[in-house]
């Protein structure tokens, strides 16, 4: 049996336009509240055990490298499209090169460029 | 972005996971049908692909349980906590959930935070490396989320250099995982290799226990999952040993969790079963989520602001718990965004335990998993198979009347 997860969050009546990244439903949208959809970490007894402590990491590590780096990626028709490995990742892989420049606060950021290899 | 099966194929013809991922494709994109029905090779699949019964198979332990592939019980170890069904999967569970309260993640912090100054540092210099040249970063994602793990369960007991051999080697035991492999780890194969990845994980966390059982019980410091668990074996067994010795115990001091002196290779196993949660995963999420920041700048800009913003623009301010839960409501909206949007786990294999009647027309029958081990090499390795199945499932769709047990 394989319960999956992708329908719940890509559900346009819990999440309006569902193929549209937008931050926005998380803070003036409702989307905190379909906790039924929110499948990401599984549900039940096997939900999983680091969930809280694998967002908050992805949260301290985005925020990071926001303030230290900078990066941008020659988006393609396949940046999105989706590969399976386990888990899944982008159907083209990530690049990245790196420039300086500065941060808002005038200190010196290390820009890291992204660019698709294909 | 609609998926595309056919692309899938392509890639990864050999393999049977993306076969049940298409399938998977195949009911998002079409939505067709709650239940999906596969006896191919005479063993079923049975897709639970919509929310409500998705749920229900989450949520129904008395039919089902988790399963793996043949190789994981050989990767993980057969008496592997996370093999365990029931009341006792409960209870072990019970003993781990003190290692992930907010009191316990907030002394994990420093460590995750020097991790990721080492490696930012180190993404800079592979571009340099490279004269400035765009090069793939998503090894590089891998590696960093495999030495944060490494960092967070077991702390500065590990080197560098095994963290960066765990890291290089990890990606032999995700493809060992791989629903196709063959049952028997012949020398060569992908299982073989990814047996030894999988021993030199379990051989240095091992170590890594026997260090912090002798660190902790001298009364240091824990900043690691590790110590924090070790700690807690330790404060069961001192209170055990008062009572059993009758000395009178307050309740106050008795731990709020009871857990038994585990060894070296049972800390180092289930160590291991969070390596193995975590590093696709959060690989996953990682990779996702630099590039659509990427994608979309006045995104990250927004990012970038409120970070700097809540450090009083200190950037190399450390972070805090409170900080993480409470003051960073736009980066906590794009990292749940980002895992709405691409979910690093798609599916999940279960097994049903005994016949589940799922709806009221349908049930289940026992020993539905999505599991081939064995007939895996028997795979085309041009997909030919995988289109043969494809079509077959495209018949199913058109005949559904023939197929009794596919309820709408």
């Amino acid at each position: 049996m394989v319960p999956t997860t992708y329908l719940a969050l890509h559900d346009s009546e819990a999440y309006p336009n569902p193929e549209t990244f937008d931050p926005e439903r998380w803070i003036s949208g409702d989307a905190d509240k379909q906790v039924k959809n929110w499948l990401v970490f599984g549900t039940g007894p096997h939900y999983c055990l680091g969930q809280q402590y694998a967002q908050l990491n992805l949260m301290l590590m985005i925020g990071k490298a926001s303030m230290m780096l900078d990066w941008k990626h020659q988006i393609t028709d396949l940046s999105e499209e989706i590969k399976v490995f386990a888990t899944i990742f982008p159907m083209v892989s990530l690049s990245m090169l790196l420039q300086n420049t500065l941060v808002p606060d005038g200190r010196e950021l290390d820009r890291v460029w992204c660019a698709n290899s294909s | 972005m609609a998926f595309r099966p056919s692309k899938l194929c392509l890639r990864f013809p050999q393999v049977r996971l993306p076969d049940l991922s298409s399938f998977v494709q195949l009911f998002c994109a079409r939505n067709v049908c709650r239940v999906a029905i596969s006896n191919q090779l005479f063993r079923f699949v049975v897709i639970a692909s919509t929310r409500d019964m998705a749920r229900k198979v989450f949520n129904s332990p008395t039919f089902v349980k988790p399963c793996v592939v043949d190789a994981a019980y050989k990767l993980l170890r057969p008496e592997n906590w996370v093999f365990l069904d029931g009341k006792p999967h409960v209870d072990y569970r019970k003993g781990l959930n003190g290692l992930f309260t907010r009191q316990a993640l907030e002394t994990y912090l420093p460590g995750q935070e020097e991790v990721y100054n080492v490696y930012f540092k180190r993404f800079l210099q592979v571009t340099k490396n490279n004269n400035g040249k765009a090069v793939p970063f998503m090894p590089e994602f891998r590696e960093l989320m495999c030495a944060l793990s490494c960092r967070t369960f077991v702390g500065h007991y590990i080197s560098d250099h095994a963290v960066k051999k765990i890291a290089d080697d990890y990606y032999l035991i995700t493809a060992a995982l791989e629903l196709v492999n063959f049952p028997i780890i012949l020398p060569f194969t992908k299982s073989w290799y990814g047996k030894k990845a999988a021993d030199v994980v379990l051989e240095e966390f091992a170590k890594c226990a026997a260090k912090s059982k002798v660190r902790m019980a001298a009364g240091g410091e824990a900043n690691c999952i590790l110590d924090r668990w070790v700690q807690s074996m330790l404060a069961s067994e001192e209170y055990r040993n008062k009572v059993a010795s009758g000395v009178k115990v307050e309740d106050t001091e008795k731990p709020t969790m009871l857990v038994r002196m585990f060894s070296d290779l049972e800390i180092s196993m289930t160590l291991f079963t969070f390596l193995f949660a975590s590093q696709d995963a959060t690989s996953s999420a990682a990779t996702w989520l630099f590039q659509i920041m990427a994608d979309r700048p006045e995104f990250l800009e927004k990012v970038r602001e409120e970070n700097l913003r809540v450090r009083g623009g200190d950037r190399h301010a450390p972070p805090t718990m409170d900080m993480l839960e409470n003051q960073l409501p736009y980066t906590r909206a794009v990292v749940k965004e980002t895992l709405r949007y691409r979910p690093p786990v798609i599916m999940v294999p279960y097994i049903a335990k005994k016949d589940f009647p799922i709806t009221d027309s349908y049930t289940v029958p026992k020993g539905t998993s999505p599991l081939y081990a064995g007939i895996g090499p028997q795979f085309g390795r041009r997909g030919v198979r995988y289109n043969e199945n494809l079509t077959w499932l495209y018949r199913i769709h058109g005949g559904a009347n023939n197929l009794s047990c596919a309820p709408r």
